[in-house]
């Protein structure tokens, strides 16, 4: 592309000449490329590195929670069947400890392994100190952060004969652990032969991880688990909870999927954006240099001469900005993943960047300004030279078309002259106008829907508190018998009414084929009486249960498994209870599950005297549910802590996994979620940013190239509070219009949007609630947002001396 | 005080890079209340330049302006703008109206920045300005949608609209054809007429000769400085 001197001495005098112009252009497509750049290297970084820890750390295919204490060497059994790749075991259990200082007992994990050196599955790694041995424990590496706890630390544990300090000597990866920003526990780690100490026999096990042959399937890992579930009840060892996990996916996986919806939508944001200022930037160029194109003209340059000269301007803006936009981008996207894969425990190397998105960035951010300014230059290059060399004044644009004649005659011309001024001003440009106002609208419309996820988070878990009339549910160790419970139950003046719920391990046959689960976990038949005052699913189809259904063979099945399996109210299904042969149910009624709050078993609802009839001990329980006069946390937490040492006096056994307060439980629901909703609300915020560095620029350029007309309105007159009002009249406008065009949009799109996310990332079936709230919320935050975007420019607009622009 | 003008040893010069370039030249001048000054002479004689001295614009390298009463040199930026908005009215050889304002809003500008006059004491002030320049039916039309004429008898009724004592206009006819020019030339007499002082700078000779004063500028001094009798 070579060029005669004459016109690159042009070339250089342009970008030299209006260094303002330059920079605004050069800072434009610089934060253009940085937001794309960082956006697109996140997306790749956390994709790469969470598959690629994920699959290091060798996750287990099925995991088996067991009821009893096994011995160690029962897993060699387990090891020798068919199909099974290897197996390891843990033991996992929930204890009291109080970290140095603090005063409050607080619940956590405590966990061992056989042997820290053997790990072959979900393996858990030193980052610090060493493994547990003898006395000396390890803390988990997020937990230690989250809780403060360094090496040395002295932490007092509630054990069987009373408390025990021991010291903290070691600091261990575990993969698997939910982060304690997600509503995880603190979880250590002993030596196996500290076990003793917490009541547990030495060279047991209560958990088991397999890793079935390649292979992998869903439905082969649910076959295998059943055969081990089967091998193991045969020694006298029950199965509580069973776990699939797919090898491919951390179970992070759901969240980034949904943080990646939002990065990608401010990919798109940001491309949008990256547009506008391009085309603004280019706009300006044109406009300000029309008389030169035609005197140009006029001298006999071609189209393609004119063209040429401009074209070259736009590869030197983007050619500077590429080389401080992609060292900038790097750096974003590298600390944005680190924090954000650091907050799912992993962890990565020192620096790390995305080739591809480098790629990327040096391909398209040469040729997109190139493409975009294609169309406005060789529109611009072919203007006749009478044109270009007769527009002057304060530009004729406008009035050019039918839309503008329509606004000033049904609105500006009602306005004060002001108010016209800022509207008109900020019709002129439409494209511009338009590409401003789609950055800000998808940051509305975005913000309003995540507020309604939210919302609808809220009310979903109000409406399952509704349906749940209990204060406290007690899980049982080992069945218990109701007067027993009863009696102490009644002991607490709180205590209102008692009722009694079991549980069984069953299966589920279709055709003698059996039904495929809707989660990855077990099915557990709960069995409850009929005529429950204190909980009652949400029924989607058929009916709930009745007195009539007692000793009947009635069941209530999750809908979600229902459609799995094509089943329908009035289906008959065959069930295999544990110890009992199998028999025949029919389906009386569907329930929607709300999943997502911790460890929940797929359940299946059924009369608790049907399964009274041919049990050996009809009135031993696992569940006892507890209504009582309780209005606060507080007392609730009270009363709980009441049942549980009542309990303890008594030696009796509650489960941690299973017993379970409501009110605390939805605190927890709540706490669950927001991390998450945190993080998109976070990301929305962004792009309302990005919306704004967008409507800044927009509003530095309308600045830039109204120089004359600010100075028209001095020489009349207009003081520095009138153009500094103007401009800021004019940003104001914009978001007014953002705003309006966001608020319909938003509502339209935020049903289908929360439910899918809420789908997504929680693993929720949401009752949809529309957040008012959010719409007068953004209303605020983009009336501030134009603020602050267009103070500057509007201030600098105040400086221009009136002789600057003025030619008479 | 019958001086509305007074430029005592006015002298202006451009700096460029090292280079300091002299326009004007010991200026003194005086101009009273009534008058109607053309100015005339070569391009690149400093026309331009005194008329910005005059209109707060620009400010001299050395000398005094005062102005209806005030000394411009005094004034900061903030106070010559309100300054100007009340006691200068500006006319531009390119019109220079807000696009996207209609006529009459163009004209209320003004005085919506000079605060003055109540909301419809202003639009009834407007009206007789788009009477006085034969612009009634244009009122509500975009500056694009009428001829460079209207804009300029446009333009011309937006100087006068905080009714200033000066009205200062530069090669106000530059853009129009003659019978156009003569127009705007006879609306400047009638305000002369009313008592207005004017100041236009022009190229046409014939125009100049109409005035009440003509003052040929020469290499950045008053070459010449003549009284005409007005008899039509
Ligand atoms: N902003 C400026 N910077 C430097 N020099 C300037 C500037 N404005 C004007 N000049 C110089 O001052 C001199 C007088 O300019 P001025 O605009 O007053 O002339 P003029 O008499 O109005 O000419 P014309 O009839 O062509 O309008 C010219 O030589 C010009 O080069
Ligand atoms: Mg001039």
């Amino acid at each position: 592309m070579l060029m005669q001197s004459s016109l690159w001495q042009k070339v250089r005098a342009d970008l030299l000449a209006h260094k303002a112009r330059t920079a605004l252009s050069i800072k434009s497509l610089t934060i253009g490329f940085f937001v794309i750049g960082t956006l697109l290297g996140m997306m790749d970084l956390q994709q790469a590195y969470l598959d690629n820890a994920h699959k290091q750390s060798q996750p287990s295919h099925i995991s088996l929670i067991f009821r009893q204490d096994a011995d160690v060497d029962l897993a060699e059994g387990i090891k020798r069947m068919a199909d099974v790749a290897g197996v390891d075991v843990l033991t996992q259990f929930a204890v009291s400890y109080k970290t140095p200082g603090a005063s409050q007992w607080q619940t956590g994990t405590v966990l061992f392994r056989p042997d820290y050196q053997q790990q072959h599955y979900d393996m858990m790694s030193l980052r610090s100190g060493n493994y547990p041995t003898g006395q000396a424990i390890a803390a988990e590496r997020l937990t230690a952060q989250f809780a403060g706890l360094k090496l040395g630390d002295s932490i007092e544990f509630a054990t069987a004969d009373g408390g025990q300090q021991l010291s903290l000597q070691g600091i261990i990866r575990h993969p698997f652990v939910k982060p304690p920003t997600f509503g995880g526990q603190l979880y250590f780690f002993i030596a196996p032969e500290l076990a003793p100490l917490f009541g547990i026999p030495a060279h047991t096990f209560r958990q088991m991880l397999v890793q079935i042959k390649p292979p992998y399937s869903a439905d082969k890992a649910r076959q295998i688990a059943e055969a081990i579930r089967a091998k193991m009840a045969a020694k006298g060892i029950a199965t509580n909870v069973t776990l699939l996990q797919d090898p491919d996916r951390h179970w992070g996986w759901p969240i980034f999927s949904g943080i990646n919806i939002v990065l990608r939508v401010m990919a798109w944001a940001s491309l949008a954006l990256s547009a506008v200022l391009i085309l603004n930037t280019l706009a300006a160029l044109i406009t300000q240099q029309t008389e030169q194109i035609g005197i140009m003209k006029a001298l006999g340059a071609s189209r393609w001469t004119i063209a040429k000269i401009y074209l070259t301007e736009v590869l030197i803006l983007s050619l500077v900005a590429l080389l401080i936009g992609i060292p900038l981008s790097c750096l974003g996207a590298f600390y944005s993943s680190s924090w954000l894969l650091d907050l799912f425990n992993i962890e990565l190397p020192d620096f790390a960047y995305s080739p591809h998105t480098l790629l990327v960035l040096v391909i398209g951010g040469l040729s997109a300004p190139l493409l975009a300014a294609l169309w406005p230059i060789w529109k611009g290059a072919a203007m006749p030279v009478r044109q270009a060399l007769a527009s002057y004044g304060l530009g004729a644009d406008f009035a050019s078309q039918a839309f503008d004649r329509w606004l000033e005659r049904a609105i500006a011309s009602h306005l004060p002259t002001l108010y016209a001024v800022a509207l008109g001003n900020l019709m002129r440009r439409k494209a511009r106008l338009f590409w401003t106002q789609s950055v800000l609208i998808i940051a509305g419309v975005l913000f309003i829907v995540i507020m309604s996820l939210i919302a609808s988070v809220n009310l979903t878990l109000d409406h399952e508190l509704a349906r749940s009339r209990y204060a406290v549910r007690l899980g049982f160790s080992q069945d218990q018998a109701a007067a027993t419970v009863t009696a102490i139950a009644q002991g607490l003046p709180a205590t209102t009414a008692i009722e009694f719920w079991g549980r069984t391990p069953a299966e589920l046959f279709q055709n003698g084929q059996l039904i495929k689960q809707s989660g990855s976990l077990g099915i557990q038949m709960i069995t409850l009486p009929t005529d429950t005052t204190l909980y009652q699913p949400m029924i989607t189809e058929g009916r709930w249960f009745e007195r009539s259904d007692n000793q009947q063979n009635h069941l209530v099945l999750n809908a979600a498994t229902a459609e799995l399996n094509g089943l329908k109210v009035g289906d008959s299904l065959s069930v295999k209870r544990l110890q009992h042969p199998a028999s025949n149910w029919q389906v009386i009624g569907l329930y929607r599950s709300f999943a997502g709050a911790g460890y929940a078993v797929e359940a299946v609802y059924a009369p608790l005297s049907t399964v009274q009839q041919d049990s050996p001990t009809p009135n031993r329980h696992a569940f006892a549910l507890l209504s009582a006069d309780i209005t606060t946390l507080e007392q609730e937490k009270a009363y709980k802590e009441a049942l549980t040492s009542a309990f303890q006096q008594q030696h009796i056994k509650l489960d941690y996994y299973t017993t379970l307060a409501k009110l605390e439980q939805r605190q927890f629901a709540q706490h669950q979620f927001s991390p998450m909703t945190g993080m998109l609300l976070g990301l929305a915020i962004m792009i309302a940013t990005v919306g704004g560095i967008g409507l800044s620029g927009t509003m530095a350029l309308s600045v830039l190239q109204r120089t004359r007309e600010i100075c028209v309105l001095r020489a009349i007159g207009a003081r520095s509070s009138a153009i500094f009002k103007l401009f800021m009249l004019e940003g104001l406008c914009h978001a007014l219009l953002a705003w309006m065009l966001s608020v319909p949009l938003a509502y339209l799109l935020a049903e289908p949007l929360a439910k899918q996310l809420g789908l997504i990332t929680l693993n929720i079936q949401l009752d949809f609630a529309f957040s008012w709230l959010a719409v007068g919320l953004w209303f605020v935050l983009v009336i501030l947002l134009a603020l602050i975007a267009t103070y500057l420019p509007a201030r600098n607009a105040t400086r221009i001396a009136v002789r600057e622009g003025l030619s008479y | 005080m019958p001086n509305i003008i007074q430029l005592s040893h006015v002298y202006k010069a451009y700096q460029l890079g090292q280079i300091s370039n002299p326009v004007l030249h010991d200026i003194s001048l005086t101009i009273t209340r009534g008058e109607f000054v053309a100015i005339v002479g070569p391009s690149g004689n400093g026309k331009s330049t005194l008329l910005n001295l005059l209109t707060g614009i620009d400010r001299p390298c050395q000398g005094d302006v005062q102005v209806n009463g005030s000394h411009l040199q005094r004034l900061n930026e903030e106070q010559l703008s309100a300054w100007r908005g009340k006691h200068v009215g500006i006319v531009f050889q390119f019109f220079q109206l807000l696009p996207s304002l209609n006529i009459l809003q163009n004209i209320l500008l003004p005085m919506d920045f000079a605060a003055t006059l109540n909301k419809r004491q202003r639009l009834e002030r407007a009206r007789y300005l788009l009477n006085l320049v034969g612009l009634h039916d244009q009122a509500q039309q975009l500056p694009g949608q009428v001829s460079g004429g209207q804009q300029q008898r446009a333009a011309i009724a937006r100087a006068l609209a905080n009714d200033p004592a000066l009205i200062v206009a530069d090669e106000p006819t530059g853009n129009l054809d003659a019978a156009t020019a003569d127009a705007v030339f006879e609306l400047f007499a009638n305000l002369q007429q009313q008592g207005k002082t004017l100041i236009m700078v022009t190229h046409n000779e014939s125009l100049a000769q109409a005035a009440s004063r003509r003052i040929a500028l020469y290499a950045g001094r008053i070459h010449e400085d003549q009284y005409l009798n007005r008899a039509g």
